[in-house]
């Protein structure tokens, strides 16, 4: 295939996902997904290779890309099926992500893959959200192992059984579930106005073009070895500060990034499957190729992941992982950054706030939950200061309007403001956080699972550290400091501050 | 919650309508002289119609002072101003915003949440972007003011408004030299009393905009910002058409607003952020009216200049959104649905690090331009593409006047090429090719991901370049016919004389359709809203269009459809058959939950007498003007467009040739002169 067909070729699969996200946002149910718009579309090979995906939430981009092949190849697939799984061992990343994939057939062959992952804001488990601080994967909610759901069009019974019986709110789970499908399907449809050879063969000539971003991205860093560590600070359960080692070789057109060094995997949340690693480390050399550059697994070839098995950065099936995907994943990048500040200082970052401030609360009694994450401060670079109170690096959902989330849940937002002069003092000043406020109405539980409370986001050449973040309780007129993870029954007028961290300096001043 | 884009804030709706009511008594009695002005980047157009017919003309814009340019047209055409019923399109509010040339505003808010506008939804604008730009802040945290009091989400007062609020307000006004004022207070739309209260406290001669006045809906940050451009653009606006009203006195002055309608000067000055879209909305008003004409009522528009493409999908009437941004600002009233992408006759062609060919975002803009300018450009644009395949003939002038330099061209894609294996006519066709892919993505943006199939449509093209590429684009999505409407060059100025004076009637309440007690409340609603605009228009004759928003129970979006003709018992199930049809269609399936309606919305439209195109002659016989060589179709004739009379037919391959426009017509396409000068292209 010639490159004036293959370049219009991947504008027109990329178009075919942004369109999947639309249908997914106008009919899901839940504010997560509709309005935080918390997921992910993307279209995959026959071998369940990623050919495309929106440019929507970075850490699914780089776990579906990791982990699609070991499910597609589970099933006899016919037209009509429709599989959902969340199992962070078998394709997933932390049980609130359920992924929806559907097969395309064109002409009667099985030519690709449509798949849509969402956020959902809980699916069972201990805590309301899901996200609480367990030590075992089971108590985190339903593990949703590789399943049809629709099987040659029909349904099977026990997933809406299964939703039911163990999860919060199912009826929205439900919802969003038949937006995902819906997504898929529309996938599925506009791939089928192509012609089955014409697929398969564009397939591989794009999935052959593609690895050349990631080679010229890479030969664009100095060949050498670079070595950066930084710590979690702990998981909920007293163990840390927890090491993350990056050992990072770049050889003309191809990198090893090697964890080696990194500490052992642990009881509480924080844990990463592989998938969630690899996300991390193909964010940033995803940020080094051009903006078009087509979102295939292919861009990502030239780059071997070394992760010891039994650590933190590639944890044994049934650890906890509710934090290892909104957490660790963000310390991951940091570590790999620092890492590539050392080869091309001039392109890469100091620290951003290093979390994303995940708070969850609801309620058993009145049935709700409520999940939302938190912008910080990016970290300054060469050219500039960096931004403030934006989402950084392995996510970019959007906040919940305060009219939206008063209107739906037993909450005031007393406060909801930039975290003034906390970002990081440098010649260009890392990114200010935020301030959020939380007034519980009703009696409820919160979730906190949050990182940089302790340590603080790097500077780079001489800039200062972004100031850590704080987690604050108002109860019966005083303010105390709660952990950076855990949780806490709430009283009508108890309040939550959340500050969340800014980005380093960078650059002595 | 009701907009008649009437007048003042200071006087009462019935006094409003009275004066409206006046007004249109003594236009339609007089001998009507209609004049629609678009002022544009370069050109301001004009488009006269009164009892000789239409006229067009087109003068030289004045950006300092946009009024100078529309006098000089006026005075060119001999026009009577005070005669003139003057409908304008005005890049004002647009321009102000874009430039950052607002005026000082302050912003009022709650309490704790002053930083709304700059957190803004929290997001970074790109994703793999590591050392992004900080650009500046459309608002400093000084001109952010909390105010303490609190509505509820049910619209309870839940914090009393402290009082010293309107002191502390007027103190802050004071000391530092504003001109405007927003104010944006949570749940608003459910309790305005804080909001009016402050206003209250602040003097006449400031610019006081209210967001429950603005914007009636939920989401503060989107309400917020919508109302702090009002205020923000507000006092230009006023100014300037205080002034063109002072200067021009014509009888009428009214503007074209977002949703493409017409607002009297007064209630645009007023609703200022309205205007955002006023002169791409008279596009596509007048692309309705041709529709009409032309017995198309389902068109996709495209509207092709040199840095950026305008499309729109107009299904008897055009679509809007309530999602508009303007410079990454939202602005949520409901407006024309018009989806911009940054490709045009100016994107430049590259090859990427894979060795891929690219085209755009990048433009060569108006300097150095696409290289067969010859002013300096050096990188291969759509344009020169389109003069090295013959597309552009080789006698065209740019502005009439300046040749092209093909040989320039030629020699850029020559080298291009050869990165890519290709001679440089291929490799031209490759970068039209992909432009086109841009292109169609964003007329499947505005139909397919609507639910729409294209193919179902007539593309109706407008707009400089766009005749180069209509036919081709049409293939690309499965569609049969072209319209190339006449005065495709003043299009926007057209439709302002098309554009309807129209009243908005909303109110929100939500109801279970499913409760027996629906359908005679959402009736009494509809009544309500009815006797509202009535007393509103005193006797003028008025057509309702009667609109609901509906939803899942629990969904963020609704689905806005007209009320089905039933009644009585079978209203909820007709109803809730057309949200699901439209819920399918949106979005590919239905679920299994309870519907809600939301708002019931009542626009009230003051019939007025039709704009009439003159029918074109059809005599005399056609020559062909020359003939030139195109590559892949052979030499093929020249036509002159102002030459063709109604009726006259073709075949493709051909060039229909206009001073500022060039329409390919392929092999395999065939065209005919409507009887109103429109040309209508068909595929065989």
């Amino acid at each position: 295939m010639n490159p004036v067909e293959l370049s219009l070729f991947a504008h027109r699969l990329a178009a075919i996902c942004e369109e999947m996200g639309a249908v997914l946002k106008r009919s899901a149910i839940s504010p997560n997904i509709r309005d935080r718009e918390d997921f992910s579309c993307a279209l995959f090979t026959a071998e369940g290779e990623l050919i495309a995906q929106a440019a929507h939430i970075p850490v699914h981009l780089g776990s579906m890309a990791f982990a699609m092949k070991d499910v597609v190849g589970r099933f006899e697939w016919r037209d009509g099926d429709l599989v959902l799984f969340n199992d962070p061992f078998l394709g997933g990343t932390h049980l609130p992500d359920v992924t929806a994939v559907a097969p395309v057939f064109v002409e009667e062959r099985l030519i690709a893959f449509a798949a849509a992952r969402a956020h959902h804001a809980d699916i069972g488990g201990a805590s309301p959200g899901s996200m609480g601080v367990e030590t075992r994967l089971e108590d985190e909610g339903l593990v949703i192992s590789p399943r049809y759901w629709f099987a040659a069009g029909s349904e099977d019974p026990q997933i809406r059984a299964l939703i039911f019986a163990r999860v919060r709110v199912p009826e929205e789970r439900m919802g969003d579930l038949s937006a995902q499908r819906a997504a898929c399907r529309l996938g599925a449809t506009r791939l089928a106005e192509f012609q089955a050879d014409h697929l398969t063969n564009a397939f591989a000539a794009l999935i052959e073009v593609s690895e050349g971003y990631g080679r010229s991205a890479i030969a664009g860093i100095p060949n050498g070895e670079y070595v950066f560590e930084d710590v979690l600070e702990d998981d909920g359960f007293g163990s840390g500060p927890l090491t993350i080692r990056c050992r990072l070789t770049v050889a003309n057109e191809t990198a090893i990034v090697d964890f080696t060094g990194t500490a052992d995997q642990t009881p509480g949340p924080v844990n990463c499957p592989l998938a969630v690693t690899a996300a991390g480390v193909f964010y940033c050399f995803r940020c080094l190729m051009p903006a078009h550059t087509p979102q295939t697994a292919a861009i990502f070839k030239p780059i071997e992941l070394r992760a010891p098995a039994g650590t933190l950065v590639n944890a044994g099936e049934g650890a906890a992982v509710a934090a290892g995907n909104v957490e660790t994943s963000q310390r991951i990048v940091d570590v790999v950054l620092g890492a590539l500040a050392q080869a091309i200082p001039d392109r890469i970052p100091a620290a951003a706030q290093g979390t994303m401030n995940n708070v969850i609360f609801g309620s058993d009694g009145d049935a709700w939950v409520y999940y939302e994450t938190l912008a910080g401060g990016m970290g300054a670079h060469a050219h500039g200061d960096g931004l403030s109170a934006v989402q950084c690096h392995m996510t970019n959902t959007k906040n919940t309007s305060v009219e939206v989330l008063e209107m739906h849940y037993p909450l005031r937002i007393r406060e909801y403001a930039l975290r003034n002069g906390s970002g990081g003092v440098g010649k260009h000043r890392g990114g200010d956080g935020l301030v959020r406020e939380w007034e519980a109405l009703k009696s409820c539980h919160l979730s906190l699972l949050t990182e940089r409370r302790t340590t603080a986001p790097y500077g780079l050449a001489g800039g200062a550290p972004g100031a850590r973040g704080l987690n604050r309780l108002w109860r019966a007129g005083t303010w105390s400091e709660l952990p950076a993870k855990g949780g806490v029954t709430l009283e009508p007028g108890d309040r939550i501050r959340i500050e969340t961290p800014g980005g380093g300096g960078f650059g002595k001043r | 919650m009701q907009h008649f884009y009437l007048s003042g804030r200071a006087v009462n709706y019935v006094e409003r309508i009275r004066i409206l009511r006046a007004r249109l008594y003594r236009l339609l009695k007089s001998p009507a002289m209609f004049l629609g002005v678009d002022t544009g980047g370069t050109f301001t157009d004009f488009v006269c119609f009164d009892a000789g017919g239409l006229r067009f003309h087109k003068v030289l814009s004045t950006p300092d002072d946009p009024s100078r340019a529309i006098g000089q047209g006026i005075r060119e055409l001999g026009l009577n101003a005070a005669a003139l019923h003057l409908v304008h399109g005005s890049t004002v509010a647009t321009n102000a915003i874009l430039e950052r040339k607002g005026v000082r505003t302050l912003f009022v808010t709650n309490k704790g949440l002053e930083d709304l506008l700059t957190i803004g939804r929290q997001t970074r604008p790109k994703l793999y972007d590591l050392t992004p730009k900080t650009g500046a802040a459309w608002i400093g945290r000084d001109d952010c003011l909390g105010i303490e009091g609190r509505i509820d989400a049910n619209g309870r007062e839940n914090t009393p408004l402290a009082p010293e609020s309107g002191d502390i307000l007027r103190r802050k006004l004071a000391s530092e030299g504003y001109e405007a004022v927003a104010i944006c207070l949570l749940f608003s739309f459910l309790n305005p009393d804080h909001e009016r209260r402050l206003a209250e406290a602040l003097s006449d001669d400031l610019f006081v905009s209210l967001s429950h006045e603005v914007l009636s809906e939920y989401r503060e940050y989107e309400r917020g910002a919508t109302t702090f451009l009002n205020a923000y653009v507000g006092p230009l606006v006023q100014r300037y058409l205080r002034r063109l009203q002072r200067e021009l006195a014509p009888k009428h002055l009214f503007v074209m607003h977002s949703a493409g309608g017409v607002m009297t000067s007064e209630a645009a000055g007023e609703q200022a952020v309205r205007l955002v879209l006023s002169g791409p909305a008279g596009g596509l008003v007048a692309a309705r009216e041709i529709g009409r004409q032309t017995g198309e009522t389902k068109l996709l528009t495209f509207d092709m200049g040199g840095t950026s493409t305008d499309v729109a999908l107009i299904d008897g009437t055009p679509a809007k959104t309530t999602e508009g941004k303007v410079a990454g600002i939202p602005v949520a009233l409901a407006m024309l649905d018009i989806h911009t992408i940054g490709a045009g006759g100016g994107s430049m062609a590259w090859i990427d690090d894979a060795g891929l060919p690219q085209v755009g975002p990048e433009s060569a803009g108006a300097r150095p331009g696409p290289v067969c300018y010859g002013l300096g450009g050096e990188i291969p644009t759509v344009t020169d593409a389109n003069l090295l395949l013959g597309r552009i003939p080789p006698t065209a002038r740019l502005g009439g006047t300046m040749a092209l330099d093909r040989e320039a061209a030629h020699k850029a894609f020559t080298s291009y090429g050869a990165t890519l294996g290709l001679g440089p006519e291929h490799a031209a066709e490759a970068v039209l090719r992909i432009a086109e892919e841009h292109m169609a993505g964003a007329l499947r943006v505005v139909s397919v991901e609507r639910g729409f199939d294209p193919a179902d449509f007539a593309l109706l093209c407008f707009g400089g370049a766009g005749g180069l590429h209509a036919c081709s684009l049409a293939e690309k999505l499965g569609m049969d016919r072209v319209i190339f409407p006449l005065a495709s060059g003043a299009f926007s100025a057209l439709g302002m004389l098309a554009g309807r004076q129209q009243g908005e009637f909303s109110r929100t309440r939500r109801m279970a359709l499913a409760d027996a007690s629906t359908v005679s409340a959402l009736s009494e609603l509809f009544a309500e809203l009815e006797r509202e605009a009535e007393t509103h228009a005193q006797g003028l004759p008025l057509a309702f269009e009667r609109r609901v928003d509906v939803r899942y129970s629990g969904q963020g979006f609704s689905i806005t459809i007209d009320i089905p003709d039933a009644s009585g018992e079978s209203l909820p199930s007709a109803l809730a058959e057309r949200f699901e049809e439209a819920h399918l269609q949106a979005y590919g399936h239905a679920l299994e939950r309870p519907i809600e309606l939301m708002t019931a919305r009542l626009t009230a439209i003051v019939e007025r007498q039709a704009l009439a195109l003159p029918a074109l002659a059809s005599r005399g016989t056609v020559r062909e003007t020359g003939r030139s060589e195109v590559f892949g179709a052979g030499t093929v004739p020249h036509y002159r467009r102002d030459a063709l009379p109604a009726g006259f037919a073709c075949k493709g391959p051909a060039l229909v040739i206009e001073d500022t426009s060039t329409l390919w017509l392929p092999e395999d396409w065939c065209l005919n002169v409507h009887t109103y000068g429109h040309l209508m292209l068909e595929r065989e």
